[in-house]
């Protein structure tokens, strides 16, 4: 069956100008639901598929002789891709955060403790709960509490409580077994947020090996795809030894300035 | 001229290995077990060292506290420093090297011929 080329690039330019159709629609329904600082990166791309979109219109109608030759194409050509670099260039931190895998300092006061851990955990899914401090019960109580439900969590309780769900694994206080554990959790079961509850409290360790600990855990989560959110109550925890764990995470966040 | 570099590690084995390292790459080496020592010897070292390597992960004082009291000393201020560490900064760390002026940071394990050339570039820079 011989196709002309011209039918031919007619017919990818429709297929192209529908998808693209379809995914303005899609666009439109992301900015409006995109956070603010957010919203200027995925509205340049929302204007560079429209141009797109006029783009394949004119493309379309010039292979069809509908109308004579136009420079339109080549203008939207080019509107076409400067709106796409500024809108990647404005949604860089985000596909940056995305790209890595995201590691957080989280700065707390006792005050804010509960308020942060819920909103790490609140909307998160395939959350890896690593309790230092508090007994998971505790824990458990506390989201009980913020009306979330942690039974699809997994714990890992190093505070020397006994685990007694299935959902909870029980170890010792040390570095090791927290790494350890978790690489298995991670390797196991469809993680995608792994929470260390909190820093300062990890024994067997002496105090210039904690940032060394938050490193490794780090790496450790980034090459399991992911997201780590490493408490740290300020009130527990010296400025240096602050300065140093925050060399080794993508952002430090938390109600402490700092 | 034979160019100096000073390294800074706790870690007494993997120090010696690449001062060897480096004297076999025709170097010249300085070396201290920690930050305290090793400010005291930048201060009474007429020939600064062309760059000095700092391990991140130290007792007393960190590699990022050395780096630090390098940059508030009037005298030390200008060196060229690097970090050894076992991961590449991100986000956070990177913004950090920047605010003390660390030129790069070398990883470990070391592959020789990639360390060699970053250590000249560094000091080159």
């Amino acid at each position: 069956m011989n196709i002309n080329p011209i039918e031919l690039s007619g017919i990818l330019s429709i297929i192209t100008f529908v998808i693209s159709l379809i995914g303005l629609v899609i666009l439109y329904g992301i900015v409006k639901r995109t956070k603010e600082k957010m919203r200027v990166g995925v509205l340049f791309v929302l204007l560079g598929i429209v141009s797109f979109i006029l783009l394949k219109f004119f493309e379309i109608v010039n292979i069809f002789q509908i109308v004579g030759q136009t420079f339109m194409t080549d203008i939207l050509e080019i509107i076409f891709i400067l709106l796409l670099v500024f809108g990647v260039w404005e949604l860089r931190s985000l596909i940056m955060g995305l790209s890595d895998f995201g590691q957080a300092f989280v700065l707390t006061s006792k005050e804010k403790y509960e308020d942060n851990l819920v909103s790490i955990v609140k909307n998160a899914r395939g959350v890896c709960y690593v309790t230092i401090e508090k007994p998971y019960k505790k824990i458990v109580d506390l989201f009980n509490l913020y009306g979330i439900n942690s039974s699809s969590m997994q714990f890992i309780d190093a505070t020397g409580e006994k685990g007694d769900a299935e959902n909870v694994i029980a170890i010792k206080n040390t570095p090791h077994d927290i790494k350890i554990t978790v690489d298995k959790v991670l390797k196991e079961k469809n993680i995608k947020v792994v929470v260390i509850d909190n820093v300062e409290s990890v024994k067997a360790i002496k105090k210039f090996e904690l940032p060394r600990f938050v490193q490794d855990m780090t790496l450790l989560i980034k090459a399991n795809r992911a997201q780590g959110f490493f408490i740290g109550k300020t009130e527990n925890l010296e400025v240096q030894t602050l300065n140093d764990i925050a060399m080794f995470v993508d952002k430090v966040t938390g109600d402490v300035k700092w | 001229m034979v160019k100096t570099v000073m390294i800074i590690d706790d870690e007494q084995d993997l120090k010696e290995m690449l001062s060897l390292l480096l004297e076999s790459n025709g170097f010249k080496t300085v070396s201290a077990s920690n930050g305290k020592d090793a400010l005291k010897i930048l201060k009474q070292l007429e020939q600064k060292p062309d760059l000095v390597i700092i391990d991140m992960f130290m007792p007393e004082m960190s590699g990022r506290q050395v780096c630090e009291n390098i940059r508030k000393d009037e005298k030390l201020k200008d060196l060229k420093l690097a970090f050894l560490t076992v991961a590449a900064f991100s986000g956070y760390g990177k913004q950090m090297l920047k605010e003390l002026n660390v030129l790069d940071y070398i990883l470990k394990p070391y592959d020789i011929d990639d360390l060699i050339r970053r250590i000249n570039k560094m000091i080159e820079s």
